[in-house]
């Protein structure tokens, strides 16, 4: 089974990032600046929640950057920024994790937004799809 | 448990005759009773992880001149049919919506079957190494319009913002919209849409949907510019400017407010009742005492609570010595009748009272710059918290709550300070939001070649040789043209500002503090004013008749009777304390009382702690409107 958390665009959890809905980052290049982009994660089941299996309850969920190719092509996963408010994204430290904290609970009011930055440092013209978030191993429960 | 044994059958024989085998065989059956149970604890869990693909689109120029749109209409792609123009509108404060052609398959048409179908529009840079779509429109389709003689379907598509909004939780509202929501602010609302509108109202921002019809609230303030349009970027001709009316401006905003509650008091004194049975006021009533009844009867009726008593009853008799005249002879005392009755008396007494309180609160809001520059531009608003609480029950009852023995209680259970506090906080933000907004329909508008990227939640600043400002994208258009093969973004951004200036400094929203509701009405010194319950004898000089004489009122009589055991003999003799010149009904001098018996009054609650009271409150709140660059060059 999958965790019913995901990611999604809007804050009433509508719009799921998927493969093919993603988020979509357009860069300017050269001269583009870094796009902010901001995402929820969370679940439209009821009364469910996830915590890290590594140690439920103790270790906290964290959404980090991959990088498919491991720094091939496209951009280095040091191109993104995790914060929890756009104006944290300044201190942020470039392709650092993002903990936020040990449990989720389902529901739209519950879900936990937060805002990626990407500064495109590939100069070629092309689409590049090696990045992603994900977060580590989850264990679903009911609450 | 049954158990047998079963043998073989014998076989008889001699020598070569077949072997005498014998076989036993044991078999147990066993039949066990009882019920087996195992305790089985199952706990449904799922794990996995949660993942985002992120699509890194990279062009060298936003001038894309190679483009295509993907529309899907109820999930299949449709883009292939479609034909003459697409347009997608965005607004602050409204649902997104697109429209678009499409050529149906021959065949039958039944353009219902599409209403309410889902949506999404994507423009797609076409790059020679792929495509980047973007996605510009999510939602449903409002209106399938079927022209039989083109034999073309015209979608008209709505983001369905209300909708959405409509089916959140109240708890997403509060997260996605902020603000605040008072009901007695706003009144009671049910339904979501109009709570969000509600708690809007104290949110300097816009909730609308993004491109993927995610409902979103954007500040008007404090967004950082995404992106500089210069001349080179803007089609030609395009820019243009709109500039408020005075007449829409508002620069201050008086709130009338009220808050209405009971003040809750209470009071508890302990009263006690002495009739020395000694001296010569016993002498004079003629050895009588007030009966438990008549005692407890009066403090009944004087409109409090009898908490706890104690009554210590009299000597039926009373031994008096040898009056004067009475027959000698040492055969012992004489005695008077006293009847019973009570000689000591102590009550503890409470007594409740509600006063009903409004606060007045006239709380302005101004935007000072603004004031100096336009002039007075007001616009009132309203507000009013009551509690539907009676002190009825309250004021009855002395076990009911709330106990305000310890001090004085302001009290509305349902329409609590708490509640109250957040209705001011409301008010003051909804006239901050009134004024800003009316300072903020100043717009700068131009269009540029297609930007799927711009945004509601994005300020822009244009940098031309006439016009240079900067502001939150307050509305946008794309406008797509397959037949013509042109694709234009037009934009406007929303201008904050004051004609002068301002150097205004907002002030934070705080609430007034709370009245001293006592200080306000003044002390009611009710202590003071507790009366003695004594014994008050008509015909002596010590107790003249008053109104205000509490406790036994009684004459004097004329004659007593003693009792002598010894004799078995009565002997009535004239009271020494009895003054026949001043009796005969008539009112002399404070003699012979008119009114007989027990009697208590406790003091009256002053009309100031009874009456309704109003409490006038006033606050003032300076609000600063944010200045958006923005100059004009001829």
């Amino acid at each position: 089974m999958t965790t019913s958390f995901k990611f999604y665009h809007d804050a009433a959890l509508t719009s799921e990032v998927t493969a093919a809905n993603p988020v979509e980052i357009t860069a300017l290049h050269p001269g583009g600046a870094a796009t902010d982009v901001q995402l929820w994660i969370g679940s439209t089941e009821t009364d469910v929640q996830v915590q890290a299996t590594s140690d439920p309850g103790v270790d906290d969920i964290e959404i980090s950057i991959a990088d498919s190719d491991g720094g091939g092509a496209g951009n280095a996963d040091t191109a993104c920024k995790l914060a929890t408010s756009q104006a944290a994204l300044a201190a942020a430290v470039a392709g650092d994790p993002l903990a936020i904290g040990p449990t989720l609970t389902s529901g739209t009011g519950n879900a936990v937004t937060f805002w990626l930055r990407v500064t495109n440092a590939q100069a070629t013209v092309g689409v590049y799809t090696d990045l992603s978030l994900e977060t580590n191993g989850l264990t679903e429960t009911p609450t | 448990m049954n158990e047998f044994e079963l043998n073989g059958s014998e076989v008889n024989g001699s020598a070569g005759a077949p072997i005498d085998l014998r076989a036993v065989i044991r078999v147990t059956v066993s039949n066990p009773t009882g019920q087996a149970t195992a305790p089985l604890a199952v706990s449904v869990t799922s794990t996995g992880t949660a993942a985002a693909p992120i699509s890194v689109g990279v062009i060298s120029s936003e001038l894309t001149t190679a483009w295509t749109v993907k529309v899907t209409l109820a999930g299949d792609n449709v883009s292939a049919r479609l034909t003459g123009a697409l347009r997608v509108r965005a607004e602050e404060d409204a649902a997104r919506t697109a429209e678009f052609t499409l050529l149906p398959s021959a065949g039958a048409v039944d353009p219902l079957d599409w209403t309410s179908a889902a949506v999404t529009l994507d423009f797609i840079r076409v790059l020679p190494t792929g495509s980047i779509p973007r996605r510009i429109f999510t939602g449903k389709v409002d209106l399938a319009d079927y022209d039989p003689n083109t034999r073309q379907v015209r979608f008209q598509c709505t983001d369905d913002l209300q909708n959405v909004v409509a089916g959140l939780s109240k708890a997403a509202i509060d997260a996605i919209v902020g603000g605040t929501y008072s009901r007695g602010a706003q009144g009671e609302i049910d339904e979501h849409w109009d709570y969000a509108q509600a708690r809007l109202d104290s949110v300097a921002g816009s909730l609308d949907c993004n491109a993927y019809a995610g409902p979103r609230v954007s500040l008007w303030d404090g967004l950082a510019t995404w992106k500089v349009f210069d001349e080179d970027d803007i089609l030609d001709q395009s820019l243009g400017i709109e500039l408020p009316r005075r007449k829409e401006l508002v620069n201050q905003v008086e709130i009338a407010y009220e808050y209405r509650y009971h003040r809750l008091r209470e009071r508890w004194a302990s009263v006690g009742f002495s009739a020395s049975i000694l001296g010569v006021g016993a002498y004079a009533r003629g050895y009588t005492f007030p009966k438990r009844q008549e005692i407890e009867s009066a403090l009944g009726s004087i409109g409090w609570h009898v908490i706890s008593s104690a009554f210590q009853q009299s000597y039926d008799y009373v031994k008096i010595g040898d009056p004067a005249g009475a027959p000698p002879g040492g055969a012992g005392d004489w005695w008077i009748v006293t009847g019973g009755g009570v000689s000591n008396a102590q009550a503890r007494l409470a007594q409740r009272h509600g006063q009903p309180v409004t606060e007045a609160y006239t709380l302005t809001v101004t935007a000072s710059d603004s004031l100096a520059a336009n002039g007075l531009l007001a616009k009132p608003l309203r507000g009013a918290l009551a509690s539907e609480w009676s002190p009825a029950a309250w004021e009855a009852d002395m076990t009911l709550t709330p106990d305000a023995s310890a001090g004085n209680v302001d009290h509305a259970p349902d329409a609590t300070r708490a509640d109250s506090d957040a209705a001011i906080a409301a008010l003051v933000n909804m006239a901050r939001r009134t004024i800003l907004a009316s300072h903020r329909t100043a717009r700068v508008h131009w269009s540029v070649p297609c930007l799927p990227e711009i945004d509601l939640d994005r300020a822009a600043e244009i940098d031309t040789s006439t016009v240079a400002a900067t502001g939150k994208i307050a509305q946008f258009e794309h406008e797509i043209d397959l037949g013509a093969g042109t694709a234009i973004t037009r934009v406007a951004i929303a201008l904050s500002g004051v004609a002068a200036g301002g150097i205004a400094v907002s002030d934070p929203v705080t609430v007034p503090s709370a009245p001293d509701v006592d200080a306000e009405v003044g002390e009611d010194d009710w202590a003071a004013e507790l009366p003695d319950f004594n014994v008050h004898v008509g015909g002596m000089n010590t107790s003249n008749y008053s109104d205000d004489l509490m406790g036994y009122l009684c004459n004097a009589p004329a004659t007593l009777t003693a009792y002598n055991f010894t004799l078995d003999q009565s002997f009535s003799f004239e009271n020494p304390h009895y003054d026949a010149a001043t009796l005969n009904g008539a009112i002399l001098n404070g003699y012979d009382f008119p009114v007989t018996g027990f009697r208590a009054r406790m003091p009256g609650v002053a009309s100031s702690h009874r009456a309704a009271t109003e409490i006038p409150i006033s606050q003032s709140y300076t609000l600063a409107i944010p200045e958006n660059p923005f100059t004009l060059s001829a």
